[in-house]
């Protein structure tokens, strides 16, 4: 118990100590800030072209569409917000040899990664995304539970985290795991529309190798349409495989772990 | 006498400059693994891109949008992507990292232009980029395009479309430049070059293929740089462009390398005067 209460306590310390290192460079971090905030309303304006020249997108409205892409972008935001520093661990922390510091330290090695860097910029786009749930489902009318959202949207945001620590754990064998991080990530684009308008083996792509349908079309599917308790049944057996198995390989891999020699 | 002696140091000059474009194509070969990757996961962008826009091209009951038609889109799509990864080295970031590291400095005591020495390293970059993907991926297209029949390609066009991508890279490079130097007002390189890869997706047709917006946006569009970059050399090799309107585009390709080249000597000349090195 006194364990936990360190972590939590820990967590706003490192909090406060990054958001010191990012003010430092204010101009920037606002530019950034309006980058992804832009990066966002393009997203909207991408949709509403579509419309222009379609009535149903599969299916699919204006609004539901608008609805998953807001759901994706918290979750990815999210994500991004907890876990940026993963972006470093694969690009250098152990190809520099700069791990050796977290095993050395009275915390989990995965933990501290986690809570060294937290990505402010991220906020910006995770309340964008809220703004675009909520008016989507104000004006396209659209009958959700809250509660239900809330539930799934914590199981995405750890599935996706668990993903990309699976993905990252790659780093301690091929040193730098970075732009394997890129490839698989990249495949979260495809989560932004209906994954029933691309071709089968995308789709089975999308649920074994790279399983980013359990945390973004699936959930919003069963928001939206159907009701049923098995879904969250579904939902909860990936996030519990998804997060052991990322636990399992990080403690395998750091307990196998040999610096580099510099 | 005096005239060899400036000859002798001009051919010294080409000599350092293609050592350096050299160095910088060896040194892409040093991260072959994590290269491959960067590469498949760019690839993905383009067919993502295709899989949405044929369904609206699908669902709309004109044959063809601003002069594309539907078996046409994947083609659209995978040039501007080819051209793309052939254009962008950024070398925003590779400007603005030195000013951020302090290593600028350095190139303020070597007797040669930053930036010319900076084209040189992204012309190195680019010929990598050429030899080893974009070439194969135009093989890629060649094959698609024989085999589906749609395009007629000639030669004509074909030495256009490499004209225009050449200046196509230089334009990229004096607009990446412009905003390398950002850096040295904000002492960060983070958030601009965010936001130049924004604007650059967002303009040049990336995105939203050009021919899905309405036509005052292609209209406002038509006045920047940005439009020049990919969708130039994609309709001219893609023949939409009669020959003397292909002429025309790349004669006002050259004009913004003009007014572009100005801006960033003058913008080069203003800041590095306010450069500031931490540390050292």
């Amino acid at each position: 118990m006194k364990n936990v209460r360190m972590y939590l306590d820990l967590y706003p310390f490192m909090i406060k100590i990054y958001f010191k290192s990012i003010m430092s460079y204010k101009r920037d971090f606002f530019i950034g800030l309006f980058v992804f905030i832009s990066h966002q309303m393009f997203s909207v304006i991408t949709v509403f072209l579509i419309f222009q020249h379609v009535e149903n997108f599969n299916g699919w409205s204006f609004y539901e569409i608008l609805f998953l892409q807001g759901f994706v972008a918290l979750t990815s935001s999210i994500g991004d917000l907890v876990s940026d520093n993963l972006w470093d661990f694969a690009g250098r922390i152990i190809v520099r040899g700069d791990f050796d510091r977290y095993l050395v330290r009275p915390i989990n090695s995965l933990f501290f990664i986690l809570i060294e860097k937290i990505q402010i910029e991220a906020i910006g786009s995770a309340f964008i995304s809220i703004l675009i749930i909520m008016l989507s489902a104000l004006i396209g009318n659209l009958k959700f539970s809250i509660l239900k959202m809330l539930i799934f949207l914590i199981l995405s945001v750890l599935i996706i985290i668990s993903i990309k620590v699976i993905v990252s754990t790659s780093a301690f064998t091929i040193k730098k795991s970075r732009a394997l991080l890129y490839l698989v990530f990249q495949f979260n684009e495809f989560s932004k529309y209906p994954l029933t308008i691309y071709p089968w083996p995308l789709r089975i792509i999308l649920f074994t190798i790279f399983p980013f349908g359990f945390a973004s079309y699936l959930p919003v599917n069963f928001l939206l349409f159907t009701f049923e308790i098995s879904q969250y049944v579904i939902i909860s057996i990936a996030t519990v495989f998804l997060m052991s198995t990322s636990f399992i390989l990080w403690e395998y891999y750091v307990n196998k772990y040999t610096s580099t020699g510099t | 006498m005096r005239k060899n002696n400036l000859c002798n140091k001009f051919l010294n000059y080409v000599d350092l400059f293609v050592k350096i474009a050299e160095v910088e194509y060896k040194s892409h070969r040093a991260y072959n693994l994590n290269f491959i990757f960067m590469i498949l996961g760019n690839i993905i962008t383009p067919f993502f891109n295709y899989f949405i826009w044929i369904i609206v091209f699908n669902n709309i009951n004109a044959d063809n949008l601003n002069g594309f038609k539907i078996n046409e889109v994947f083609v659209y799509i995978f040039l501007t992507f080819i051209i793309t990864l052939f254009v962008c080295q950024n070398a925003d970031f590779r400007v603005s990292q030195e000013i951020k590291d302090g290593s600028i400095s350095i190139s303020f005591t070597k007797p040669i232009n930053y930036f010319v020495s900076k084209w040189f390293v992204t012309l190195g970059s680019a010929i990598f980029y050429a030899i080893n993907i974009c070439s194969w991926l135009m093989i890629f297209v060649f094959v698609y395009i024989i085999y589906l029949n749609n395009i007629a390609i000639s030669l004509t066009n074909i030495i256009l479309f490499i004209i225009s991508i050449l200046n196509s890279l230089f334009i990229t490079f004096i607009i990446d430049f412009m905003f390398g130097l950002f850096s040295i007002v904000l002492m960060n390189n983070w958030g601009i070059s965010k936001l130049k890869a924004f604007i650059f997706e967002f303009m040049s047709g990336n995105l939203i293929p050009m021919f899905f917006l309405p036509g005052f946006i292609q209209n406002a569009f038509s006045y920047l740089p940005f439009f020049y970059i990919s969708y130039l050399p994609t309709r001219i090799f893609m023949n939409k462009l009669h020959f003397n309107q292909a002429l025309l585009g790349i004669l006002m390709q050259f004009l913004w390398i003009g007014v572009l080249l100005l801006f960033s000597q003058v913008s080069w000349m203003l800041t590095r005067r306010k450069l500031v090195v931490n540390g050292g």
